[in-house]
């Protein structure tokens, strides 16, 4: 496929309703080798995970299922960064199944026909999985194809393994993890680290990463990994870790995620700034809050943009607006801009979300087509039951 | 909310045990998430008052006149067209606060689900009084059958409002008592099920009784040209024990995902369950209170943005239990 080609494919699929792109990604994933397709699919990703179509349980996607929050585009990956390169999951899958020969066949034969959401499954197979591949792993050698295959350079190859090794040795413990209430949660996470410090910094930094996407207490595990670190010579350990998780916060505000999908994304990227900023507060390190700082600007400008963007396209669909399923439809894009601004404002100029909302609310109460009590909840969801019927009356 | 915004009625220690029915009030599907299960009461002189759960602190009840409510939030438009409505009425029983809902309700206030919910809800209630004609002497005196209506009478008895509430509290005790439905929340689980089915046993011995005495036209008449209010106090106590188990039943089968279930709803389906007067007699018992954790009360008035769940999704979240609620669809778990 040319570029030209692949580019105006991207552009059709971009704009493809839910379910022919659900079509799509079945067709993909029945590639015996998904290669080209896989880059062909990557700016919908964001979208996928909101569709959540069937994803059917594959030897590799189970190796990968305790550490999925940490696959990255293979673009923003260098060695040394604690995230899992796309390109290189289906080379180190097809090599894990090779070194485990006919090991591998009843495995394979119970995944048969089985998806990623059959829980009992992926557990039952998981297991012995993850154990044989946490030995295996780090004395794999790179297969003759991995810079082809994955565009990564041979060195890439052992710093994914080893630490790769450690982390799918705590497979069933990681992947009961987000099943936790808490404190116990918090606790099995402290010794998940405490596990991985004791085997590199490699493993420390990619595990801590792992937990930090998995519960949002920045604050505790940032510490003990610090001390962990100190202690074992693995000191940027927690620095690495902000580094990724703060580069990756806009990146994982999908611009063609859905409106509330986007703000929900929103929330978790600040609740996450937020301990991380108590964190590096804690641990009195300026440069960590330097780069905290940057990330919530940065966030704070595209949450901006993204309301104004919204609140314009609300406004718009109110003058065109027909269908009872239509105001349902701007009525949820009305809440979801309330949880935006609700979250927005906390990392900077609220006078900027005030004066989107009511002046949006305005266009929406001037509007004839829709009924006078839709344009009144519309500003009641907007602005709170007071300013809208101060709207409505004409008052202050 | 401050202590001084409600007069707190009841101790932390156990659960608060109205006297009777009207001092209990009647459960308003109120929208805003600070009302969410309280109740109206009319009782003496001094205008309607509401009955807050769980507003002031665990176990305790919060009395406040509905003219002050602004000192407790700022309701939405629908539920301050609601309030001024029941406001005006001469008396607050189940009865008459379904039909101000359903008429408020109408108006699209409260979202386009609930509208419909409210038509279709008037629609039934017309077939309930409809069977209810037929099913007495000569079609009985027409506030005969208003009262016979949703208790339903008749080969097609069973359909009539009542009965499917009472379906749906059996549904919801016996989905109680599975064990991986509830978490490990056995203890709120076992409190809202227990609840449950003695507000039922004691609805179904009214309703036996009351379908009992239209078997008899003769008695019936004669006790309606004797003492009409009597008797119609008498008809009325099965929809005043059902009161508010609607919303519950709802609350279960339809909950909001990010709350999720179990967790956040069991605990505050316990906050909730309506406790039995004392004049239900010595079945009732003073009821348990539930210690809701203050954090999930926050999350539930949608106060806390790290949940992603803010004040108009709940909003939203009681408009949709508000429609269920009125015509009980979806409510069997």
């Amino acid at each position: 496929m040319t570029d030209a080609t692949d580019a105006g494919l991207q552009e059709h699929l971009l704009s493809a309703a839910d379910a022919r792109l659900r079509r799509v990604v079945a067709v993909v994933d029945a590639l015996p080798a998904r290669g080209d397709a896989d880059a062909l699919i990557a700016p919908l990703r964001p979208r996928l995970a909101r569709l959540r179509p069937p994803r059917p349980l594959t030897l590799t996607r189970l190796l990968f299922a305790p550490v999925e929050p940490l696959i990255v585009p293979s673009a923003s990956w260098q060695i040394g960064s604690p995230g899992i390169p796309r390109s290189a999951l289906a080379a180190l899958g097809g090599d894990l199944c090779a070194a485990l020969g006919e090991a591998a066949d009843p495995l394979r034969a119970r995944c048969a026909g089985r998806s990623m959401e059959d829980e009992a499954v992926v557990a039952e197979c998981g297991a012995p999985l993850w154990a044989e591949a946490a030995k295996l792993l780090p004395g794999r050698l790179p297969p003759a194809d991995w810079t082809s295959a994955t565009g990564l350079p041979p060195a890439a190859h052992r710093a994914l393994v080893v630490p790769l090794g450690v982390l799918l040795g705590e497979g069933v413990p990681l992947h009961k993890l987000p099943t936790l209430a808490g404190q116990t949660a918090l606790a099995e996470a402290e010794r998940l680290l405490r596990q991985a410090g004791a085997r590199g910094g490699a493993a420390l930094t990619m595990m801590l990463a792992l937990l930090l996407r998995r519960l949002p207490r920045a604050q505790r595990l940032l510490q003990l990994a610090d001390g962990i670190g100190e202690a074992g010579g693995a000191g940027q350990a927690s620095d690495r870790v902000m580094a990724f998780l703060l580069g990756d916060l806009r990146g994982a505000v999908a611009s063609d995620a859905a409106l509330p999908e986007a703000a929900d994304q929103v929330r978790r990227s600040a609740r996450l700034l937020e301990e991380l900023e108590a964190a590096a507060g804690a641990a009195e390190r300026p440069s960590r809050m330097q780069m905290v700082r940057a990330a919530r600007q940065d966030l704070s400008a595209m949450c901006r943009d993204r309301m104004a963007a919204a609140a314009e396209s609300l406004a718009v669909a109110a003058e065109m607006a027909a269908e009872a399923a239509d105001l349902a439809a701007m009525e949820d894009t009305a809440r979801a801009l309330r949880l935006l601004d609700a979250v927005g404002r906390r990392l900077g100029e609220a006078e900027v979300y005030d004066r989107v909302l009511s002046g949006t609310a305005g266009r929406l109460t001037a509007g004839t087509l829709l009924a006078p009590n839709a344009r009144l909840r519309l500003a009641e969801i907007l602005l709170g039951p007071d300013a809208a019927l101060a709207l409505v009356e004409g008052g202050p | 909310m401050s202590q001084s915004a409600a007069q707190v009625v009841a101790g932390r220690a156990q659960g608060w045990q109205p006297m009777t029915f009207r001092e209990r009030g009647v459960a308003v599907p109120f929208t805003t998430p600070h009302l969410a299960g309280a109740r109206l009461r009319l009782i003496g002189r001094i205008g309607p008052e509401l009955v807050l759960p769980e507003v002031v602190g665990p176990g305790s009840v919060g009395i406040l006149p509905w003219e002050r409510v602004g000192t407790l939030c700022s309701p939405t438009l629908f539920d301050r067209r609601l309030g001024a409505r029941l406001a005006a009425l001469p008396a607050l029983t189940p009865a008459t606060v379904r039909a101000a809902v359903c008429a408020e309700a109408a108006s699209g206030l409260a979202g386009t689900e609930a509208a419909q919910a409210a038509a279709t809800a008037r629609q039934q209630d017309a077939a309930d009084l409809h069977r209810a004609r037929a099913g007495l002497p000569n079609g009985g005196p027409e506030p005969l059958a208003g009262l016979f209506g949703p208790l339903g009478l008749g080969p097609d008895a069973e359909t009539a409002r009542v009965p499917r509430t009472l379906a749906a509290m059996t549904a919801l005790a016996e989905a109680l008592a599975d064990p991986p439905r509830t978490g490990g929340l056995a203890t709120e689980a076992e409190l809202v099920a227990a609840a449950a089915r003695r507000a039922a046993a004691a609805a179904r011995g009214a309703l036996l009784a009351a379908r009992t005495l239209a078997a008899e036209p003769a008695a019936l008449l004669r006790r309606w040209i004797a003492a009409p209010e009597a008797l119609a106090d008498d008809l009325a106590r099965v929809e005043w024990l059902l009161d508010g188990w609607a919303w519950l039943c709802r609350l279960w089968t339809c909950p909001d995902e990010r709350l999720g279930r179990p967790a956040a709803t069991l605990p505050e389906m316990a906050a909730l369950v309506p406790p039995l007067p004392r004049e239900v007699g010595a079945g009732a018992g003073v009821p348990p209170r539930h210690d809701m954790a203050d954090t999930l009360r926050g999350v539930l008035r949608g106060g806390d943005w790290r949940s992603g769940v803010t004040p108009q999704d709940m909003i939203a979240r009681n408009e949709r239990l508000l429609a269920g609620a009125l015509t009980l669809a979806g409510a069997a778990p």
